[in-house]
């Protein structure tokens, strides 16, 4: 059941109307019923992973407190590691192919069956060691835990929930009006993104990733400018119907995005692009072993460094591609961390902008693997982008056609209304969104951005998120 | 908050972000200081535990808030 379908929509309006009316306990009760629906229509596969890693999280976790019980604890956090590597591999020896969502077919089947679960896993690591380390006692009730660990609006892909971020939400009361109104406008902005913003890119992307087509450099780079930007609606998109759903339930989830495609740096992209994550990775990985080796300084940084993006990648899936991806960031972030400029003086407007343009550059680059394929698409695309034919001979054909048009498929509306709203939402961003939660227009503004999404809006493919095979 | 303690925090500040004139308020988070970031933030711990002759905790360096907590903790721990 992804947030798109019509069957989420009356899913989620059924649990919500109940969740409105009923007190706790039995209202959380419910939001736990309606997340095991929520997962086993997914797939009942997914369903049993989910309650079996639940109660092996919760019975090793009881247990993990105090010197002798190292073993335990070790063990319960190398199977739950092992079961998000597991995961990845599976998903990677179907040859499943996610990007294409609009030329080539991906495999539905290998996808649903496994959905959710790495993001599940890392929850229960961060859960383990919190434990362990005493900042939160474990859970005794054990239905709790299961909501908690499986609340269906975060399951698919985050944002990533710590437990104690949680745990105190559950037993709140029933959700106010308020509640209701600034989580449905926030579920309508995630929709815009998604299916005004994000899949109409998708086939303009597509037609220059998913095709060995002999395309110049610049062809090529600007496709990967557009994925940077398709990734970022898309997941944001995802994010802001997650955060709004949950926020009609009465249960605060944590921010995803913070306007990332105006970082300066990579270090602040990293702040801004799926923070929920990487709090994770910063918490549980990046400081921890900073700390350890800080007497080097600057090279405990970047030790740490070096081993989060490998973490990182390793989580995203196993292959070449997404380590090359993380050894582009930690090339950028070892950069910035030795020849960085601390001076704090503010920068004027336009080396903010150059600033950030770079940035962009820099970032869509690292995601030319993140993108392909497979590990031949990728070569050939990099090939097409250190050649001497950066620049074409006939723009119209080689560049303007496969990037604007969808190359594949010659669609002049699809030009149009992409460029416009893309141009218009990139730069004017945190204003639009901004006056849309906030404004005392705020009715108005949401409907106008549902008459913009039946207009506008690509259906039939909206049921995927990019980052749904995470 | 003791004034002496606060200004010799300063003065590490100013040699790890190597910014002779920078001033910090107790209020002041790493958003509010260019250049303290993840990255740069145990390379101060480092600073100030050599400078004051003192070991913080894992749990310590990640649990204040501010740089108001953070002299605050200084000051328990060389007092």
């Amino acid at each position: 059941m992804a947030f798109c379908s019509p069957q989420f929509l009356i899913f989620f309006i059924l649990v919500c109307g109940l969740n409105f009316v009923l007190k706790n306990p039995v209202r959380k009760y419910l939001l736990l019923f309606a997340s095991l629906v929520f997962i086993g229509w997914f797939n009942l596969y997914t369903l049993g992973a989910v309650v079996f890693f639940s109660g092996f999280t919760f019975i090793i976790a009881a247990r993990v407190t105090g010197d002798k019980n190292a073993f335990i604890f070790y063990f319960g956090l190398l199977v739950n590691c092992l079961a998000i590597v597991l995961f990845n591999y599976l998903l990677a020896s179907d040859g499943l192919v996610i990007f294409s969502l609009n030329a080539v077919d991906f495999s539905v089947n290998a996808l649903l069956l496994l959905v959710g679960l790495s993001f599940y896993n890392l929850q229960h690591v961060a859960y383990l060691v919190d434990v362990r380390r005493k900042r939160i006692p474990p859970e005794k009730n054990f239905l709790d835990f299961l909501l908690i660990s499986a609340y269906f609006p975060k399951f698919i892909s985050g944002p990533l929930t710590l437990y104690q971020q949680l745990r105190p939400q559950i037993n709140w009361p029933a959700p106010q009006q308020i509640n209701l109104g600034q989580g449905f406008n926030r579920m309508v902005l995630g929709f815009f993104k998604k299916m005004v913003l994000a899949d109409r890119l998708a086939p303009s992307v597509a037609s220059v990733f998913d095709y060995n087509d002999e395309l110049p450099g610049i062809t090529v780079m600007s496709a990967a400018i557009l994925f940077t930007i398709q990734l970022y609606f898309d997941f944001s998109g995802y994010s802001d119907i997650a955060i709004g759903a949950s926020k009609m339930l009465g249960i605060d989830l944590p921010e995803n995005f913070d306007f990332p495609l105006r970082a300066r740096s990579v270090t602040e992209f990293w702040r801004k692009w799926h923070r929920s994550l990487i709090h994770f990775f910063t918490t549980y990985i990046f400081y921890p072993v900073s700390f350890r080796y800080r007497r080097y300084k600057k090279h405990a940084a970047a030790i740490a460094v070096i081993l989060t993006f490998f973490v990182s990648a390793l989580w995203h899936g196993i292959g070449f591609t997404f380590m090359m991806w993380a050894l582009c960031h930690m090339v950028y972030l070892l950069f910035e961390l030795y020849v960085g400029n601390t001076s704090g003086a503010s920068p004027g407007r336009l080396k903010r902008l150059v600033s950030a343009a770079l940035i962009l550059i820099l970032v869509s680059f690292s995601n030319i693997f993140f993108r392909s394929t497979s590990s031949a698409a990728c070569m050939h695309l990099l090939s097409r982008l250190f050649n001497f034919d950066f620049f074409p001979e006939n723009w119209a054909v080689e560049v303007l056609a496969p990037i604007a048009v969808g190359g594949h498929q010659a669609d002049l509306f699809n030009l149009v209304a992409t460029f416009f709203f893309l141009c218009l939402t990139v730069l004017f961003e945190r204003k639009i969104f901004e006056y849309a939660s906030t404004s005392r227009f705020r009715p108005v503004i949401t409907f106008l951005f549902i008459l913009l999404i039946f207009v506008f809006g690509v259906f039939g493919n909206s049921q995927r998120f990019i980052y749904m095979q995470f | 908050m003791n004034e002496e303690t606060f200004k010799q925090v300063e003065s590490v500040f100013r040699k790890v972000f190597k910014r002779p004139d920078l001033l910090i308020r107790p209020e002041d988070t790493a958003a509010d200081i260019a250049g303290w970031d993840s990255l740069t933030h145990m390379t101060l711990i480092n600073e100030l535990e050599i400078f004051f002759k003192i070991t913080f905790t894992f749990e310590e360096v990640t649990s204040f808030k501010n740089t108001g907590d953070l002299v605050k903790l200084v000051t328990q721990k060389i007092s």
